[in-house]
């Protein structure tokens, strides 16, 4: 399961009749996995899991407290296994939803809520290579996210979330997250992020698939860094690299995303 | 801090009787000794805002602290009375709280209508007596008042604006260089306005690629604005009106005299004068995009007076986008009065007022008002078309709520917000201005 680190503008608040348009590309490669004890195992060799992705995520405010938020991901995969070399590309899950602002801190910190629902644009017809679960979804998500203290550290924000996502297919899975970001603007033009990913993905599934979009019952950390240039004020872009860190049942994966963020 | 300063209190007083204690007796020390502490009360209105509905009850929560080392006991009582000092309940109970121990104490009010009330909690205990007092707001928005705007408002207004068109302005905009640096360039704007006065502002001009909106301010009574560095998303003008800042060099008078300058006639009062310098002060922005101006977004902003100065410019000039106001000063001038003669002592405005009554025997309010109410800033305010936010302070008694209310609901926008600081007096929270920045990036559809 592959997690785009897209999330330098989530959870604040977009503004009223503000749009966010966020371009991504990320490459991902797996040859190596944790076992379902979460010990690293060795890929054999001429097996391995690429993908690289195209992601278009869009957000626009609605309201001073509503946001409406889409994501379409695409997708192109290959997935290496006893010398068999399976191809597949699409798009992958879109997931639309409503991202409300229940308060804020002196309007410098917000806590927020979102629904969304998850809806697949795919057949998984290629089984050796699905796309995704082939389900729909839906994920409730609480975000607080906001400006550190200047005393505490000037310059630098933060964003921190835990969600719940259930797939609707009679082995789900339902996944939990947590996901913590840190920015630190080094310039008025440059800034550094880091930000991890947790995930406990629970199926009665508990199979493993080299194809690891397939895999249900898992769980990982990825921790990613990356650096963040703002071109003008409507234009930043953001490179970095994510690595597994730790799993159970999932593949140690590591790669590169490239984000452009547009306001319009 | 408090506990501290306490501490701080009871050494002194200690290390003073072992000073003294030779020469004391042991029952005049004894009788000399007084309890030494304080009794911190903090006040939570049921709304944040100290706005209620006229449909239900009016709520407070108050958290009483008793530093002291003994208990107090006696009454706790809370008044209410309309904001022309009408009471229109009180209640009054006993109460007792242990020594340094916290009480919480709720509070209920029955419906009122709508308006503003004043509220004192009053503390009649062993070793305290206190009254806390506070402002509450009912569906302000409710409150109508009637406009005193003299049947020749609109033409005597034309014929100023015309004789305003007939003064050149010949602006001046002059590199400050040594207020400019690699982020900003710095002006020093002059031009002419009515009676070929000069007056003067600060351009501030952030170095951006783009065409920038544009915060126009304007200056409470007899403050001057220095260049505004604050340019987050805006270039800025900050123009000193006649008697203000830099544009003080003819008109320099004080802030006792300044409100009652010329206020036997409505062509003689400065604000005659005041007003066209806004208006000038506009075209000069509007007329110059090769600055670097977004002419389509101009905000003007200003507080206390500077909010009726932003009032009447937003009213008589419909290019602004935004109108931002904070404590406006004589809004619904009348009522202001009808409300400032009830306070113990008269607070500004209207003790310059007085004053000049005082001074001047042949003159009445009645003259004074037909006057101000060519200038009351609440008399323009149909004329506004363009959105606006109003921040006010609740224990203001400069400008009452009441006053302010009375104004903002006779703006003619379509959008227009409030926000109140139920704690304050002539000015408003730190999370006003946070609201006022994201209403602006609403407003011009501002991106981070």
């Amino acid at each position: 399961m592959m997690v785009l680190p897209l999330c330098t503008f989530a959870g604040w608040p977009i503004g009223k009749y503000r749009n966010l348009v966020v371009p991504s590309f990320n490459y991902y490669t797996a040859k190596n996995t944790f076992d379902t004890q979460g010990k690293k195992v060795n890929g054999v060799a001429g097996s391995g899991f690429d993908s690289y992705g195209f992601n278009i995520f869009f957000a626009r405010g609605l309201s001073r407290r509503l946001d409406l938020i889409v994501s379409v991901p695409f997708v192109y995969q290959t997935n290496r296994s006893g010398g068999v070399t399976n191809n597949s590309s699409g798009a992958t899950d879109l997931t639309a939803g409503l991202s409300y602002l229940i308060l804020n801190n002196h309007y410098e910190r917000f806590l927020s809520a979102q629904l969304s629902a998850i809806a697949p644009l795919y057949s998984n017809k290629n089984t050796s290579s699905a796309l995704g679960y082939g389900s729909y979804g839906s994920e409730a998500k609480i975000s607080f996210s906001g400006n550190i203290a200047k005393h505490f550290i000037k310059g630098a924000y933060f964003n921190t979330e835990i969600y719940y996502r259930r797939y609707f297919n009679q082995d789900g899975p339902n996944q939990y997250g947590a996901y913590v970001f840190f920015g630190y603007l080094l310039s008025k033009s440059n800034q550094v992020t880091l930000d991890a990913v947790a995930i406990k993905s629970v199926s009665d599934n508990k199979s493993f698939n080299q194809n690891i979009t397939s895999i249900k019952d898992f769980s990982l950390i990825k921790p990613s860094l990356s650096f963040g240039h703002r071109f003008n004020r409507r234009l930043s872009m953001f490179v970095g690299g994510y690595y597994t860190v730790a799993g159970r049942n999932t593949a140690i994966g590591y790669g590169t995303n490239v984000s452009a963020i547009f306001h319009l | 801090m408090k506990r501290i300063l306490l501490y701080i209190v009871l050494a002194l007083s200690f290390s003073a009787g072992v000073t003294t204690g030779a020469l004391a007796q042991d029952d005049e020390k004894e009788g000399s000794t007084l309890p030494v502490g304080e009794v911190v009360i903090k006040t939570i209105p049921g709304k944040k805002n100290a706005i209620f509905s006229d449909n239900g009850d009016v709520d407070y929560k108050l958290k009483v602290n008793n530093l002291y080392q003994i208990p107090q006991d006696g009454d706790f009582s809370y008044r209410v009375r309309n904001d022309l000092g009408v009471q229109v309940y009180e209640k009054r109970e006993k109460f007792s709280i242990g020594k340094n121990s916290v009480k919480t104490i709720s509070v209920k009010v029955p419906k009122q209508k709508a308006g503003f009330y004043n509220i004192d909690f009053r503390f009649n205990l062993t070793e305290y007596d206190d009254t806390v007092r506070r402002t509450f707001g009912v569906d302000p928005e409710k409150l109508k008042s009637p406009l005193s705007k003299p049947a020749d408002f609109d033409a005597f207004w034309a014929k100023a604006r015309k004789e305003l068109s007939t003064i050149k302005p010949d602006y001046k905009v002059t590199l400050q260089k040594e207020l400019s640096d690699n982020n900003r360039k710095v002006y020093l704007v002059e031009m002419r306005s009515y009676r070929n006065l000069i007056i003067r502002g600060w351009l501030v001009v952030p170095k951006e690629s783009y065409k920038q909106p544009v915060h126009y301010r304007l200056p409470g009574y007899v403050v001057g604005l220095n260049p505004n560095f604050d340019t987050n998303h805006f270039i800025t003008f900050n123009l000193n009106v006649r008697g203000n800042g830099n544009s003080q060099d003819v008109i320099n008078l004080g802030t006792d005299d300044y409100a009652t300058a010329g206020i036997e006639h409505k062509d003689s009062t400065i604000y005659k004068g005041v007003y066209l310098d806004c208006l000038r002060g506009a075209d000069f922005l509007f007329s110059h995009p090769e600055l670097g101006l977004d002419t389509s977004k101009i905000f003007v902003e200003g507080s206390s007076q500077g909010g009726t100065l932003a009032v009447i410019t937003a009213a008589m000039d419909k290019r602004f986008k935004g109108l931002a106001i904070q404590v406006p000063l004589y809004a619904n001038f009348r009522l202001d009065k009808e409300i400032g003669l009830k306070y113990d002592t008269p607070e500004f405005p209207i003790k310059f007022f007085n004053r000049y009554l005082d001074k001047h025997p042949n003159m009445t309010w009645e003259k004074i008002f037909s006057v101000m109410d060519y200038y009351d800033p609440q008399n323009f305010a149909q004329m506004v078309k363009c959105p606006v936010i109003m921040g006010i302070g609740l224990l203001d008694k400069y400008c009452p709520p009441r006053c302010s209310f009375s104004m903002f609901n006779q703006f003619g926008s379509k959008s227009k917000e409030w926000f109140t600081s139920p704690e304050l007096t002539h000015e408003v929270a730190f999370d006003y201005y946070m609201l006022q920045n994201v209403w602006l990036g609403e407003q011009f559809r501002l991106v981070n």
